[in-house]
């Protein structure tokens, strides 16, 4: 259980740590290392060269114009879920954050390398997703700014590049008045989720539901949004039953696989289940509101 | 041949200058070139939480930081609590409530709970888990654990 020998550089600027990745086939960024030095010790990574960018301090900030919110790639997510500026425009991911492993996990790993692991079953991934956020990177030459459907490829599979380093997520804000929801079964609290899922329901005048977002974690090779179901939502009034589909109709949308912990039809029913209380929790949480004003 | 290098740390208020490899775990330099034997090691893949430490005042797994890491920074280990009157609390609130059987996890669990106690409401036996879950004591000794730290949050909320 211990790291395979390894050169560390120790980079204070962007660039810097640019340059060590261009010029070495075999090195790994590490930030928090929560998910990396695991590895590391089980040698299943083994990277000859560890550029360790957690002191580039321009990568922690927060930032916000009238569209966007651009989070820096080294907020680590006990300042995630610390932010005021992030509670304001998206309490829901104080509320999801909270659900990454433990109290000091969080203080170490950062959104960054959350969403460079692409865990499909993990909670940075389905926010990203969830909020359509763009995820800044850049090599030596150029800047990228990738959408979050085609940035996400499949189990653990992003489409950074191996020169490339994650510099901020921007998430843009949402004009319509909304409501959300995040639900997670796990098998313990802080442990990985079987399922997650992520709602938005955003509402016009007189209660027309604009636009929904659903997301779902767990159940396929990324996270994924059940656009049928969002669809089926738009032009509904919030007072009306908003779950007019069926479990068939989810279960055509995901593709979960069976684990030690749970079979394929348990992940569906799991998923049914959830989806349905996310969508009403989102809805109580409109009209709650409603009735305290 | 991979070179050592040099870094300089501070534990519980004691400057070191150490030479060691890049690959050399926190909680390895700690245990094995500093000698502060009180940080444990136990699974070395950040599930148990009997190697938690606190960096620069916030905790983390000691067995998922490379001791260069360390370079610059402020350390505590469970070493430092007797010295401590606020850490000492916890220490003596463990004793009281028998909060420990065999006593591999306490250090992890006397560090967690000192940072759980300053950031968490914990206003409840259900919150009081859930904060715990990152550390595991396998001889079971939760419910002792849980009362101590009742008894400390009350105690600091009265205060």
């Amino acid at each position: 259980m211990k790291p395979s020998p390894f050169n560390y550089v120790n980079p204070d600027t962007i660039e810097k740590a640019l340059n060590a990745l261009s010029k070495h086939n075999n090195a790994k960024l590490i930030a928090g290392g929560q998910t990396l030095v695991p590895m590391m010790n089980f040698r299943l990574s083994q990277p000859e060269l560890l550029i360790d960018i957690s002191n580039i301090s321009k990568l922690k900030n927060i930032t916000e114009d009238n569209k966007y919110i651009e989070i820096g790639s080294l907020l680590t997510h006990s300042n995630a879920i610390k932010s005021n500026c992030l509670k304001k425009y998206f309490p829901i991911i104080s509320k999801a954050i909270s659900n990454v492993a433990h109290h000091t996990i969080r203080n170490e790993g950062t959104i960054g390398g959350s969403i460079a692991n692409a865990d499909p079953a993990s909670e940075w991934p389905l926010l990203v997703t969830l909020l359509e956020s763009f995820i800044k990177v850049q090599n030596k030459k150029k800047k990228r700014k990738i959408l979050y459907k085609d940035f996400f490829e499949s189990h653990f599979i992003t489409n950074l590049r191996d020169d490339e380093i994650i510099t901020s997520i921007i998430i843009p804000k949402i004009k319509n008045s909304y409501g959300w929801s995040f639900l997670e079964e796990a098998q313990r609290d802080g442990d990985f989720a079987v399922v997650e899922v992520a709602t938005i329901i955003e509402i016009g005048k007189n209660n027309l539901i604009k636009k929904a977002r659903i997301a779902i974690g767990g159940v396929d090779e990324k996270v994924i949004r059940l656009k049928k179901i969002e669809n089926l939502l738009v032009g509904f009034n919030l007072s009306e039953n908003l779950c007019n589909f069926t479990k068939k109709d989810i279960d055509d949308q995901i593709n979960p696989i069976s684990d030690n912990h749970s079979s394929i039809e348990y992940k569906k029913h799991l998923s049914f289940v959830l989806i349905k209380k996310a969508i009403n929790t989102a809805k109580e949480q409109i009209l709650n509101v409603e009735d305290d004003r | 041949m991979i070179d050592k290098i040099k870094i300089e740390t501070t534990v519980n208020n004691v400057k070191y200058s150490k030479r060691i490899e890049p690959r050399l775990l926190a909680s390895d330099f700690i245990r094995e070139n500093l000698h502060l034997t009180g940080t444990h090691v136990g699974c070395e893949h950040g599930v148990c939480g009997s190697c938690t430490i606190k960096i620069n005042g916030l905790t983390s797994r000691s067995c998922l930081k490379f001791a260069i890491q360390l370079h610059g920074k402020r350390v505590e280990t469970v070493e430092s609590f007797s010295s401590n009157p606020q850490k000492k609390i916890i220490l003596d609130t463990f004793k009281k409530f028998h909060a420990l059987q065999c006593g591999f996890c306490t250090p992890g669990f006397l560090i967690t709970v000192d940072e759980l106690l300053q950031t968490e409401n914990l206003e409840n036996e259900k919150e009081i888990r859930k904060a715990l879950s990152g550390n595991l004591c396998r001889c079971t000794g939760y419910e002792n654990i849980i009362k101590a730290v009742l008894e400390l949050k009350n105690n600091r909320k009265t205060k």
